[in-house]
């Protein structure tokens, strides 16, 4: 679990000290110095307002992606890494959130802001209804369970809501605009989507500071228990669907506003189990490990392999003569990933954020972080 | 005596030095613009993007193939009026944010491409409004109307299909299965398919509407599968039931082969034809079959019959198609790779040759060429890459190609000399895993002539 920890020698003296996410100034610093710094990113791109090339514009989109799909991952870390639960339908409820957002928007004429919070609520409620079946099966049931959710919803969105959703056709969305400011480019999305996801990424920090996020965690780590101390299992089962379909909402909604698109193809079933794999990989249970997660499975597969398999293109065919060229190329790409996550998961199994939390409870009781 | 025996030696030694030579030139056939300037030392490359290593991986690494080996041979040749061809190629395994991903790398590169080439309908859909906001020009061997017209079906956007629409193909299919009325009596059409922008691209209201009035009646309740699926018996039998005697599938690879099979393991090879969208008539569908025989010893897919809109590989007799064959042989390209997007790869090449001579010869030189320019030169492109189709796109009001025709797939008979009529007679061959492979003969059944325009709002759309 995230370790909210004092530095050594550093005591607190208000109730106030004792409940901040930061406990001390240098952290409160840090923090808000990384936000800052986190908004001037698009301002050094070569399209932001001074034209300066200190920050490839390629990262702007990797940014936001890297956040929009840090949202909903967070969504399933609320749901598995807290509560306990497990969901195969995640992708499903982003498709919800995106086409509820993108439908307010053209059919009803919901301004962005509007349709970001209503998509939010609504794809909520879907959770909380294929939450329902958590009160009778646990495990790999539920998971079959939320499956249907997978199958169903797209579905839903393709036939009998074809005259709002487009059935399999993509679905134009409008980019946000404020105040006549309109939010079509990369650079102007930045600060819609980075506010939001820090945003969000707070309050599921919060969450589990909370009486209902305690209750999560002891549903999580014995539901029979916690029903024998009063807490009414079955309601934090289903508030902590609606939370993690609410997240998945959020983040399906920014994603068609940030495409200016939507289709079914990007919420297949696919997508469920990699959203998934990414909490793994950052380690569920922990509110950093979204961040951790995503920013690993994207900035491998979408920066670090296209990156390295042109060198390794030119040297392999040299050296494996009995290999097709255009073969070792079309197998380098889930080769290196498969193996990057192997090699990951043997060296840390309980994920990227568990490393930092060791890291960072180390340096904090410096000097007495010696063990033997 | 000995200075003349020296002589003779070492003009003989001459003559087959000279005579065992490669031919540097082009063949004649190929006719590309005058080059008016010199682009000696210049790089054009080919950028690419797409599902390498995924479910489209069977026509997609031929395709490289096919750029590298014509990349090659042209550039052997002169390349590109002196500058040399090279490729640039990502893999997205059809995840479309992999998709997004290569697409923000590529046109942030600088400069930025004057012209990318795609191929997966889902890319065209997911991209088309960028790549118009970033002026950079596709070329993409997929046809869905929302990729290429937007989602009214009448915005042409710059994504410029190499091939006929997928609806269109459809219609077309609808209209011959309707003109052969004797072979095909009471013909009803199940549309089988994948999910998806490219597997739901020809299930429109245009093509049902335009397949009625050809007197083919398509049910309106499609199938649709995932790529992964290995049993679709249900989706094939829930059509058979409705009344299907013919299924039509707008998948690749895996996709017609899987319903072949099924329909041969229902027993059901004498009720249903099996037909398709152009990827269906492919080497790799074929292959794919050679263990899954139907009762006369032939793989399952014999006898699919859907779109064939170019030059096939056993169509030796045209010159293009004679070339490709002699150098898939001399680069020992396997059958695997001797399909329809090794034939595209080649094509595209050449087409890349003659859009950037023009273009340069219009603008003056290769720095003045942004995607801007090399649109104003595909608008107004009239051309036939190594002759296996025409592109024209009549002035920039059309986003596909509108020439098209119908075909077959069989296969090969023993001797070569014609199809096979059962597996005791076909032509098999031994593949590395053991299995036997039978070789894939494109028949076609008409000539090219112009597919119905199916586009919402287009000339035939009911």
């Amino acid at each position: 679990m995230s370790a909210n920890i004092r530095p050594s020698g550093v005591f607190d003296v208000r109730y106030e000290d004792d409940i901040a996410i930061n406990r001390t100034r240098t952290d409160k610093w840090i923090a808000n110095g990384l936000f800052g710094l986190l908004l001037l990113v698009p301002l050094l791109t070569i399209e932001g307002p001074f034209g300066i090339n200190l920050i490839p514009q390629l990262f702007i989109g990797t940014i936001i992606r890297i956040a929009i799909f840090a949202i909903a991952v967070q969504g399933l870390n609320v749901l598995v890494g807290y509560t306990g639960q497990i969901s195969l339908g995640h992708a499903a409820f982003m498709a919800v959130g995106a086409y509820a957002g993108a439908v307010a928007a053209r059919q009803f004429g919901f301004s962005f802001w509007l349709a970001l919070p209503f998509s939010a609520v609504f794809t909520g409620i879907i959770g909380l209804i294929f939450g329902l079946p958590s009160l009778r099966v646990k495990g790999f049931y539920l998971a079959m369970a939320t499956l249907a959710a997978q199958f169903i919803i797209p579905w839903v969105l393709r036939y009998p809501l074809e005259p709002l959703t487009n059935g399999s056709r993509p679905l134009d969305v409008p980019p946000p605009e404020l105040l006549g400011i309109s939010f079509a480019s990369d650079n102007a999305m930045y600060y819609i989507v980075i506010p939001v996801a820090v945003l969000m990424m707070l309050a599921a920090r919060n969450i589990f500071r909370t009486r209902v996020g305690r209750a999560f965690i002891s549903v999580r780590d014995n539901d029979l228990a916690a029903e024998l101390l009063g807490i009414n299992v079955f309601n934090y089962k289903l508030q902590a669907f609606f939370l993690s379909a609410l997240y998945a909402g959020v983040a399906g909604c920014l994603f068609a506003f940030h495409t200016n698109s939507v289709t079914l193809d990007n919420f297949l079933l696919d997508r469920s189990i990699e959203l998934l794999a990414m909490l793994v990989i950052g380690g569920a249970g922990f509110p950093l490990a979204p961040l951790f997660g995503v920013s690993f499975v994207f900035l491998l597969n979408q920066n670090i392999i296209p990156a390295i398999i042109p060198p390794l293109n030119l040297v392999l065919p040299s050296l494996l003569p009995f290999i097709n060229p255009v073969n070792v190329f079309a197998a380098l790409n889930p080769f290196l990933f498969g193996l990057a996550l192997v090699v990951f998961l043997i060296i840390a199994p309980r994920g990227i954020a568990h490393r930092w939390e060791v890291f960072k409870v180390s340096w904090k009781l410096r000097p007495f972080n010696q063990t033997r | 005596m000995k200075k003349v025996f020296l002589l003779a030696l070492i003009l003989l030694l001459g003559v087959v030095g000279v005579t065992a030579q490669e031919d540097m030139t082009l063949p004649e056939f190929i006719q590309h613009s005058e080059c008016e300037v010199d682009l000696t030392g210049e790089t054009i490359s080919v950028y690419h993007f797409g599902d390498i290593s995924g479910s489209y991986a069977f026509i997609t690494q031929p395709l490289l193939a096919g750029f590298a080996d014509a990349s090659a041979y042209f550039n052997a040749r002169g390349g590109i009026c002196g500058a040399t061809i090279t490729q640039d190629n990502r893999d997205t395994g059809g995840d479309s944010a992999q998709s997004q991903a290569h697409y923000d790398y590529y046109s942030t590169l600088d400069p930025k491409p004057d012209l990318i080439v795609l191929y997966a309908s889902g890319d065209a859909e997911l991209l088309r409004d960028q790549v118009e906001e970033d002026e950079i020009p596709v070329f993409i061997s997929a046809g869905s109307v929302a990729g290429l017209y937007g989602e009214d079906g009448a915005t042409p956007g710059w994504i410029y299909a190499t091939n006929p629409l997928y609806a269109d193909q459809f219609g077309m299919f609808c209209r011959y299965i309707g003109a052969n009325a004797d072979t095909y009596p009471a013909p009803v059409v199940g549309y089988i398919s994948w999910p998806g922008a490219f597997g739901e691209s020809a299930f429109t209201p245009e093509t049902l509407g335009y397949c009625a009035e050809q007197g083919v009646t398509v049910l309106e309740t499609p199938e649709y599968f995932s790529p992964a699926s290995s049993d679709i018996s249900n989706n094939v039998l829930n059509l058979v039931d409705a009344g299907a005697n013919i299924l039509y599938t707008n998948s690749l690879a895996s996709g017609p082969f899987l319903v072949g099979k099924t329909i041969v393991d229902l027993g059901l090879e004498e009720d249903v034809q099996l037909a398709g969208v152009n990827w269906a008539l492919d080497t790799s569908v074929g292959l794919l079959s050679r263990n899954a025989l139907g009762a006369d010893g032939l793989p399952a897919v014999n006898g699919i019959i859907g779109s064939l809109p170019f030059y096939w590989w056993s169509e030796r007799a045209q010159p293009g198609i004679a070339l490709i064959n002699e150098q898939a042989a001399a680069n020992e390209r396997a059958i695997s790779v001797q399909n329809i997007s090794y034939l595209l790869g080649w094509s595209l090449v050449d087409t890349y040759i003659e859009l950037y001579t023009q273009t340069v010869n219009r603008v003056g030189s290769l720095a003045d060429v942004d995607g801007a320019a090399i649109k104003e030169t595909i608008d107004s492109f009239v051309y036939s890459p190594l002759g296996l189709y025409d592109i024209d796109y009549l002035g920039g009001e059309i986003r596909a190609l509108p020439n098209n025709r119908m075909a077959t797939m069989l296969f090969a008979n023993a001797d070569m000399t014609g199809v096979a009529t059962s597996g005791d007679d076909a032509l098999t061959v031994p593949f590395p895993d053991g299995t036997t492979g039978f070789i894939p003969v494109l028949v076609p059944l008409t000539d090219f002539e112009a597919a119905p325009d199916l586009r919402p709002g287009g000339a035939d759309a009911p």
